[in-house]
Parts: C-alpha cells; sequence; structure tokens
C-alpha cells in the first residue's frame, strides 16, 4: 500500500477538534403496530452506532438501502427519538430538549433530501420557499410590513446568487425546475437560516452525472467560504470517499467500519467494506479484475441475524464465533481513528 | 467476432413531438438524425442525460412512444425490415419475440395487482408458448415449468414461492431480475434495457449486470444498454453511442471512445468520475501512433 500519493489535507494529522455535533451509542427501534393477523414487530433500524463530526468536517455515511443511514442522519438532528444514546451539539447534551428547546438549534442543523422536488412544496413559488425558513424564525423582522418584505426579498435574491440560480427563477413553481436545480433551491432554503451543520441525505442520487458534479462543487465551496460541517450520506462508496474526510460504513444497522477517506479506500479491513470497493463499476478494466461478486441481498431488518450481521454473506465466515455473535467495533490500533467490527478482519 | 451484418440498423431518425405539444410549426424534435447499428451478438451501450433522447430511441424501435410522439422521418431495420413502415400486425408478433425491452422502473412496469407468476403467464401466453389459455388457466400450469425456468434463470431462489408473491412484496434487486425474466419469456434476439440496473446499491447492480452479461452471452442476444451512467456501460457494452439533446455526438467501440474522447460532453463525463484520471493523450492521436513498432 502506497502512500507516496500527494493528498496533504488528509494525512496531516489534526487535532482532536471539539466536536460540533456527536451521537454516543444510538440505538432507534420502531415498533410496527399489529395489523389484521400480523404480529407486532420490532425493526432495528439504528443499533449502537458512534458518530463525531468536527466544525468544518464532512462525515460520509454509506451503506445499502436499509442499512440505517438515513435514520441515523435524522437522529442526529432529533428528528426522530433515539430509543437509546445521546445526541450532543456544540458541547451541549441535547437528547431531551423539547421542541420549544430545540427551535434556536434548528437554524444551525439542517438537511437536504434526496428528492428534492418532493421535498419542496409544489404549490409555493421559489422564492416562496426560500422565504418561508426566514419568517418562521423571524430573521427579517423589520419596523413595516413593507421594509419587512423588501429585506426579505434581499435576502432571496442572495441566497438565489448563491446557489448560482437566476433571479426571475423566484416567483416559478417546483414543478417547472429541473432537479438540479429543485436541489439547488433546497440548497438555498437549508443556507438560509445560517446552518454550521447540514445533514445531506442522497442530495446528488437522483441527478444526472454532470448535475452530480455541480451539486458537489457548490456544496464544497460553500463549506470553504461558511465552514460548514457536513453529514453525506450516500450508497455509493466511491463518491463519499472523493468528498468526505472521515467515512462510517454501515450494515444492518450497525456501523461496521468507519476511519479516514483514505485509510478506508487503500486500507479497508471489513469484507463488506471492501465488497462495496469492488462492486464500483470501473470505466478502467484493469481495477475490475480485483472484483468478487457479494452473492445474496442485505438481511430483512425484520429478522435480525444472530451473530455478526453479515456472516451470510460473508466469504470468510466462519461457524464461531461469526454465526453466534456480533463482532465488537474496535480500533485496528490502540488509540487509532480507524474501526472495524469483524472477527477476522483483512489485511 | 461479430456478425458484419449488424441485427438492427437506425438511419437518420427523426422523432417529433406533435406541434400542438409546443416547440414552433413542425413541433418540437426530440431525435434527430440519430444513426447506429447494433452489432450481432453485441452489447450496444446508449448512454445520455435524462432528457437526451435515450429511452425515446427505445421506444421509437419498438413503435411504443406516447401519445403526440411520432417518427417522421430515417428507418429502422431489424431483419431487412423497415420497422416504421411495418404494419401494426407483423410488428405485434415482432415484439417480445423479435425485440424485447425491459422497462426502466419495475414499480409502474409491473402490474401491482398480479402476482409474479399471473404476469409471466401472460408474457408467455402472448408469446403463444402455452397454446390456446387463458392466462389465469395457464398461470398454474405455467408457474410449474416455464415460469419457475426463467426465475431460476434469473437467479432467483425459491422460485416457486416468488411465483405466488406480488411485486411490493419482493426487494428492489428481485424485482428486477423479474423484469428481465419477463424480457426473456419470449426468447428475443434483441433485448433493449432501460437503465435495468439504476437506483440498485452497488453489490446488487454489479449482481445484475453479471446476469445480464451471462444471459445474453448464453443465449447469443444482442442488447441496447441504456444507461446516464459512464461506468456501467464501460462495464457491459462493447460499443456506445453517446446521446445529447437528440443527437448522436459520439460513436464507436467503446474501448476507443473512452479513451479518446472526441466530443466535450463524453469527455466531461469522463472527468466527473471521481478518482478516475483521463490519459492526457487524446488530441495527438496520430503522433502516438508510429511509436509502436521497435
Amino acid at each position: 500500500m502506497s502512500s507516496a500519493e500527494a493528498a496533504p489535507e488528509l494525512d496531516t494529522p489534526r487535532a482532536p477538534a471539539p466536536d460540533l455535533l456527536r451521537g454516543v451509542q444510538l440505538s432507534k427501534f420502531f415498533v410496527l403496530p399489529r395489523g389484521g393477523l400480523k404480529k407486532q414487530r420490532i425493526v432495528r433500524a439504528v443499533q449502537e452506532a458512534s458518530i463525531e463530526i468536527a466544525p468544518g468536517e464532512t462525515v460520509g455515511l454509506v451503506g445499502e438501502s436499509g442499512s440505517g443511514k438515513t435514520t441515523l442522519g435524522r437522529l442526529l438532528l432529533r428528528l426522530v427519538e433515539p430509543t437509546f444514546g445521546q445526541v450532543w451539539f456544540d458541547g451541549r447534551e441535547i437528547t431531551h430538549y423539547h421542541e420549544r428547546d430545540l427551535r434556536p438549534l434548528r437554524r444551525s442543523l439542517q438537511v437536504l433530501f434526496q428528492d428534492a422536488a418532493a421535498a419542496l412544496d409544489d404549490r409555493l413559488t421559489v422564492g416562496e420557499i426560500v422565504a418561508e425558513p426566514l419568517r418562521i424564525h423571524d430573521l427579517t423582522r423589520q419596523r413595516t410590513r413593507a421594509l419587512t418584505r423588501a429585506k426579505e426579498r434581499e435576502r432571496v435574491a442572495e441566497l438565489l446568487r448563491t446557489v448560482q440560480l437566476p433571479m426571475e427563477l423566484s416567483s416559478r413553481r417546483p414543478a417547472e425546475l429541473s432537479s438540479g436545480q429543485c436541489q439547488r433551491v433546497s440548497i438555498a432554503r437549508a443556507l438560509a437560516l445560517g446552518p454550521r451543520f447540514i445533514v445531506c441525505d442522497e442530495p446528488i442520487a437522483s441527478l444526472d452525472a454532470v448535475d452530480q458534479l455541480r451539486i458537489v462543487e457548490l456544496l464544497g465551496a460553500l463549506q470553504r467560504e461558511h465552514g460548514y460541517s457536513y453529514l453525506f450520506i450516500s450508497h455509493d462508496l466511491r463518491m463519499v470517499l472523493h468528498l468526505s474526510q472521515r467515512v462510517l460504513v454501515m450494515y444492518a444497522g450497525r456501523v461496521v467500519e468507519s476511519g479516514d477517506a483514505r485509510t478506508l479506500r487503500e486500507r479497508a479491513r471489513h469484507p463488506y467494506t471492501r465488497a462495496l470497493l469492488h462492486a464500483v463499476p470501473e470505466v478502467d478494466p484493469k481495477r475490475r479484475r480485483l472484483r468478487v461478486l457479494l452473492e445474496g441481498e442485505p438481511p430483512s431488518p425484520f429478522e435480525p441475524t444472530l451473530g455478526c450481521p453479515f456472516h451470510p454473506r460473508c466469504p470468510r465466515a466462519l461457524p464461531d464465533p461469526c454465526q453466534r455473535e456480533a463482532p465488537p467495533l474496535e480500533a485496528t490500533a490502540p488509540g487509532g481513528r480507524h474501526e472495524v467490527a469483524c472477527w477476522y478482519p483483512l489485511v | 467476432m461479430p456478425d458484419a451484418e449488424p441485427i438492427l440498423r437506425v438511419r437518420h431518425l427523426v422523432t417529433r413531438f406533435d406541434p400542438e405539444l409546443g416547440g414552433g410549426p413542425e413541433g418540437r424534435a426530440v431525435l434527430n438524425d440519430v444513426s447506429f447499428d447494433v452489432p450481432r451478438a453485441g452489447i450496444l451501450g446508449l448512454l445520455g442525460e435524462s432528457g437526451s433522447g435515450k429511452s425515446l430511441t427505445a421506444l421509437s424501435i419498438l413503435r411504443l412512444l406516447p401519445a403526440g410522439a411520432h417518427s417522421v422521418a430515417g428507418t429502422i431495420e431489424f431483419d431487412g425490415k423497415n420497422l416504421l413502415e411495418l404494419p401494426e400486425s407483423e410488428l405485434r408478433e415482432l415484439r417480445g419475440r423479435g425485440i424485447a425491452m425491459i422497462f426502466q422502473e419495475p414499480s409502474s412496469a409491473l402490474s401491482s395487482v398480479h402476482t409474479v407468476g399471473q404476469q409471466l403467464a401472460m408474457a408467455l401466453q402472448a408469446s403463444g408458448q402455452l397454446g390456446r389459455m387463458s392466462w389465469y388457466e395457464s398461470s398454474r400450469r405455467a408457474s410449474q415449468t416455464r415460469a419457475c425456468e426463467l426465475l431460476a434463470r434469473v437467479d432467483l431462489p425459491d422460485a416457486k414461492r416468488v411465483l405466488d408473491l406480488y411485486p411490493h412484496q419482493l426487494s428492489a434487486g428481485m424485482r428486477r431480475r423479474v423484469m428481465i425474466a419477463l424480457g426473456l419469456a419470449c426468447r428475443p434476439r434483441l433485448l433493449i434495457a432501460d437503465e435495468p440496473t439504476t437506483g440498485l446499491d452497488a453489490p446488487i447492480q454489479a449482481q445484475v449486470l453479471d446476469l445480464l452479461l451471462r444471459l445474453v452471452r448464453e443465449d447469443g442476444m444482442s442488447m441496447i444498454f441504456i444507461t446516464h451512467d459512464l461506468c456501467v456501460v464501460a462495464e457491459v457494452a462493447t460499443d456506445l453511442v453517446v446521446l445529447s439533446a437528440g443527437q448522436v455526438v459520439e460513436a464507436g467501440p467503446v474501448r476507443q471512445v473512452l479513451e479518446h474522447p472526441q466530443h466535450a460532453y463524453t469527455a466531461s463525463l469522463l472527468d466527473n468520475i471521481p478518482g478516475h484520471r483521463r490519459k492526457p493523450a487524446s488530441a495527438p492521436r496520430d503522433a502516438s501512433a508510429r511509436e509502436v513498432a521497435p
């Protein structure tokens, strides 16, 4: 494994910055009500996931659909209540904050959804959508109503400029926009309140390749300018490794590996992370030779797997202990930031 | 060794929407002078952004265009017949058996009120493989044999159980496999797959691509593979056509196009792949040819 390639910003060890946002051993179980002849069922969406995000940092979260990525993002935003665990923001534990106390924090915690068109109210114009958070949080209040409206318009124009949308669009409605433009509108809305942390939940999954890169560039430029922290959720491991400083890999509700993006790219130790890396389609045929196809599908969230959740698909699984006990997430080296949950990690 | 004679030859295809739907007196042209060949036993990748005309090309070939759209010029030759001039009855014979399509979105292309077994039975019956039986009559018997075979071919485990399930009871990956099984039901010679792996997670996508490649090879089928994902097309296709705004902007063997893209759109797609470095030697192509012989 050569480390000769120049990527200095990833290599230099950062001083342990105080975390902006921290999730500690977060779990979320959903109880599906019994209906008709069906028994009550429990979905373990997230189990004992811990995550730290420093100011100005991008942390990537990858996993297949149903692995709990979105739920973990929502737990951090306090949009769903954790079953167990804690959420810390800016040095304060906010796990049990009431909605009233959360309100001021909501300005700092924003989210971009996967399907931007669906996340925008299609009866409002773009201008109204971007102005709505300003009104709710009363940020543009002036002495008179007319002055307030003028101030609001000014701020909306500024936000649309930031996301590189022409001002003419402010009177249009979401249905008239392309999916890339819709995502820009939802970015403008997220920026309206001057956030510090943005959960980007698959923000580019439904966009074309060219739009994808433009949105990614925009998010990067905004981060450099304003120091936002991002949690970048995606099923596209290549994109996540490209964008993030640190990456967490989730499988069946658990974090199975975490570490610096570069470490995961070059020295992933969990068989699942390796399989994800190899499953990505490659333009270069030479890189395809390593591919090992992962068989089967992820486990159903209703029927928790006994033992390691990955063992039914794992090429390395042994009856003992893989089928009996779930491996803990442990650092690969004492004090290191690379953690893996596997009884027999790859070397 | 691809045969010299392509299985499908599209020449100067123009497809327009009716003028009532906007776009001036002639109507909006969604495909403009599109020409390409699908090599026999080859896989043609059709690459482009959404709205570039990929799916409309496929629908033009099968003459399944939405209301208001018409192919107004050009030829589409399959087996020496121009599909654009074929009577509807002959075209019906051809659909499914000659050319089959795997539609993009399983959730809308599959019926949500019929079981997988019933849907397969309908396809088999429409192709005349079950004799004169109504689909509900035939679904029982078909489910025992041919439908099970089809599901087994697309690597669906436990085929007998899957036959009695409805699409919503399947995972996304399984629904794609059912779509593929439906496409294969009539043993087509040309398979058109419209974004068959879009929206799947990478490991499942790799499985489905692997499956498609194997099936095409086993049956000696030809395929048109429609996608917006350059990396996917690089994995599967032998030849590549790049569409942009209804026009072919680039065409050729896939390796050649990807190594020496001539069009800015293709080059920008290549540059947009994280971690991919395009060889800078795209311009002086002639100069490098001399260095080969010692």
